[in-house]
């Protein structure tokens, strides 16, 4: 019964993931996180012009 | 698009009492300590950077002042309210908005003739408006005064010297600000320009106002049509072509640095500075033959403290890591979870986790050392350092400063290559960008050095830096010749471009504790999210593809889906001495982040700490079992340093070029430059050994 629950768990927060990195791509970020990135703020900006 | 015309942006209140919330908008050059004294009011986590727009969006923070909630505005450094950059446009469109009550323009007191210009268009504005003379401890470092008095006589508005650094002041520009709100500057007619300049202006407002009557500042917006500012033309579309027979911008530019100098001369007392350190310091550091290898010397030290300290306090992770793989093993066992789920558990999320997890200390090291040359002002030399060599190979001096973000990250590096007006110069630096090796790239460089190189550890790390910087400068040349020779077929001269890079050197500083740590913790985090987000997922899918083989879950990896993927590249990597199916499947699965690399050889390997004396000793051996070694490393190296980026990368190059031909050559072109740079280094240098 726990390998299976530790199994869902896994699988669930695997396709998470996946969806949150396929959600991110679409919206054309394309970084994990923008956390520490000198280009943090530019990124909205240039989604903005390419949408433009 | 500017803040509709319609809106009233006069100054707020409510049932006659001053509003309980403020909206402060800090607004400032770059370089003016505008985020430090932001930070320092909001505890905002915000990176103070010598580049002009690192911080394009608004940035909101909020604190209380004597019982009033205050909402500061952290806006991008900029030079002027003119709409030529991204920076000004979002500065300028938030100003004019109803969204703010009070500016507060953050000016470096030691800069003050640079810094007016921003102050006399803000005034303009007519919005409430407070001048904090900033840096004022710079200033009396230099033995200068400024009377503040007469700055606040000649510009009609408060004046209030701050140093955001040593936190002085701030209450009393919070104070002003606060008693500020019903400023009426619209009225008052600071700068006053020649009659020509003032007909016109005095024309021009009639025809807005007849155009638009609940327009709030008509002079500033006749500035603007004078200066034929499209922005403003676009959102009064009237025929002023009796009246703007040309842009007066220059003249009014002018006119305003005439006053500017006027204002200096009379506030600023003893202008005559002594030599000042950072000229000191910048005659060697940017010395025209010196500054290079200077540079160089700098970043072999940061390599150098990254893997002797980072290596000596790994010891507590170390202790933390080893037992929690042997620990999971014997709960799950114990628990009767089974060999899939435990060998999932272990094998694949704790070894591949845990083996990016233990290079956290030489991060954190690596970041510590980067957030002390930034903030000390080193950082920004750089680009000016490499501007010569630069356009010895026919790349803008622009064009280093995407460059130089590769070091972090190669897509933000992409993005900026937009900065380049030139699309021929884009492509080229595009091409040449993902040659930096950035920081995901650093634990594989620290991972292979450490096993093979001892004590030229880290000379072996740092000559992937310098390779990479000349392989790139080199390219670029190559690229530029050719691109010489066919125009010159095609008879078609490039015409001469300008494309200076212009760039603002900041003075050299104690760098900032709260600076420094704020950088770090943000680089860290990142790090420690992108292990349990892309490093996880990763080491799960890697996981399944090595222990599932066409007769299901399999224990010998060599039977497994992954192993039948790596041995397809052992012939094409075999004369890069890379020919093992553990390399090449570890090549293919940094593609999705360059860390994977490393996560991938802790499950091929089954070594979730690498980091320990146990786990490179068990790595050495696995490798050494394999017939790996220290030549095999460095072509690895090598082979890491060109090859595609991460898909992100990859997907951002594609973005910015808007062409899946050109995604794909740059692909293409990486991937063979990689195998053959490889080959080269292995083939020649087994030669010698």
């Amino acid at each position: 019964m726990l390998k299976y629950l530790i199994g869902v768990v896994i699988a669930a927060y695997v396709i998470y993931l996946v969806y949150r990195q396929v959600k991110n791509f679409k919206n054309k970020n394309y970084c994990a996180t923008c956390s520490g990135c000198p280009s943090a703020s530019s990124c909205g900006q240039f989604k903005d012009d390419t949408q433009s | 698009m500017i803040a509709d015309k319609k809106d009233n942006i006069a100054p707020k209140r409510e049932n006659g009492q001053l509003k309980e919330e403020l909206q402060i908008g800090f607004i400032g050059n770059p370089n003016s300590g505008k985020t430090t004294l932001f930070n320092a009011y909001t505890g905002a986590r915000l990176k103070v950077a010598n580049w002009p727009g690192v911080t394009v969006e608004k940035k909101q923070g909020a604190f209380k002042y004597h019982k009033h909630i205050y909402k500061l505005v952290d806006l991008p450094g900029i030079y002027s309210l003119t709409s030529y950059s991204i920076e000004e446009k979002v500065s300028r469109q938030y100003i004019l908005s109803d969204d703010v009550d009070v500016i507060v323009d953050v000016a470096d007191a030691s800069n003050l003739e640079k810094n007016l210009y921003l102050a006399l268009q803000l005034i303009e504005i007519g919005k409430p408006l407070v001048l904090a003379l900033n840096m004022m401890d710079v200033v009396e470092e230099r033995g200068m005064e400024i009377d503040t008095h007469r700055l606040h006589e000649m510009l009609a508005i408060p004046v209030i010297p701050v140093s955001a650094r040593k936190k002085t002041g701030l209450d009393i520009l919070m104070h002003a600000v606060s008693h500020s709100t019903d400023m009426d500057l619209k009225h008052k007619r600071i700068m006053v320009y020649s009659d020509p300049i003032e007909d016109k202006i005095e024309k021009l407002v009639q025809r807005l106002v007849a155009y638009d009557p609940a327009i709030y500042n008509p002079r500033f917006f006749a500035i603007k049509l004078l200066e034929q500012d499209k922005e403003i033309m676009e959102t009064y579309p009237i025929d002023v072509s009796d009246i703007v027979d040309r842009s007066y911008e220059t003249d009014i530019i002018n006119e305003k640095y005439d006053f500017i100098e006027e204002i200096v001369e009379e506030t600023l007392i003893n202008k005559q500075e002594k030599e000042i350190f950072t000229d000191k310091v910048d005659s060697v550091l940017t010395h025209r033959i010196w500054g290079l290898p200077i540079f160089f010397a700098i970043m072999g030290l940061v390599f150098f403290l990254t893997f002797a300290l980072g290596n000596g306090i790994t010891g507590i992770l170390e202790q933390w890591l080893e037992g929690l793989g042997s620990w999971t093993e014997t709960v799950l066992k114990d628990l009767r979870v089974g060999p899939v789920i435990t060998s999932l558990l272990v094998d694949g999320i704790i070894a591949g986790v845990g083996t990016i997890v233990t290079f956290l200390p030489n991060i954190t090291i690596l970041f510590l050392a980067l957030a002390f040359l930034e903030d000390s002002g080193y950082m920004a030399r750089i680009s000016y350092v490499m501007n010569g060599l630069m356009s010895k190979v026919g790349l803008s001096g622009k064009a280093f400063i995407p460059m130089l973000l590769g070091f972090g990250c190669t897509v933000p590096a992409i993005m900026a290559t937009r900065t380049l007006e030139n699309q021929r110069d884009r492509i080229k630096t595009i091409l040449i960008t993902p040659f930096m090796s950035c920081s995901a790239k650093i634990p594989i460089y620290i991972l292979l050095s450490g096993l093979f190189f001892g004590k030229f550890a880290p000379l072996a790390a740092l000559s992937m830096y310098v390779i990479g910087l000349v392989t790139g400068l080199l390219t670029a040349y190559l690229v530029n010749k050719i691109e010489k020779g066919m125009d010159k077929k095609k008879d078609k001269g490039r015409g001469q471009e300008l494309n200076q890079l212009l760039i603002e050197l900041p003075e050299y500083k104690t760098p900032n504790a709260h600076s420094i740590f704020i950088y770090v913790w943000e680089n860290v985090k990142a790090y420690l999210t992108k292990a349990g987000t892309t490093i996880f997922l990763a080491s799960v899918v890697l996981w399944f593809i090595l222990r599932f083989g066409t007769g299901g879950f399999v224990e010998d990896m060599s039977q497994s889906f992954g192993a039948s993927i790596g041995r397809i590249l052992v012939p094409v990597l075999g004369p890069a001495g890379l020919g093992f199916w553990q390399i090449g499947l570890s090549l293919i699965a940094g593609l999705a982040a360059k860390e994977v690399v490393v996560s991938s050889m802790g499950i091929l390997f089954g070594i979730a700490n690498v980091e320990s004396a146990l786990g490179l000793s068990a790595m050495q051996q696995s490798l050494a079992a394999i017939g790996f070694g220290a030549l095999n490393a460095y072509s690895m190296m090598i082979f890491v340093l060109f090859y595609t980026p991460c898909v992100a990368a990859l997907a951002v190059i594609g973005q910015e070029l808007k062409s899946i031909k050109w995604t794909a050559l740059v692909f293409a072109f990486q991937l063979v430059f990689a195998w053959l740079a490889s080959i080269l280094v292995y083939q020649i240098v087994g030669l010698f050994i």
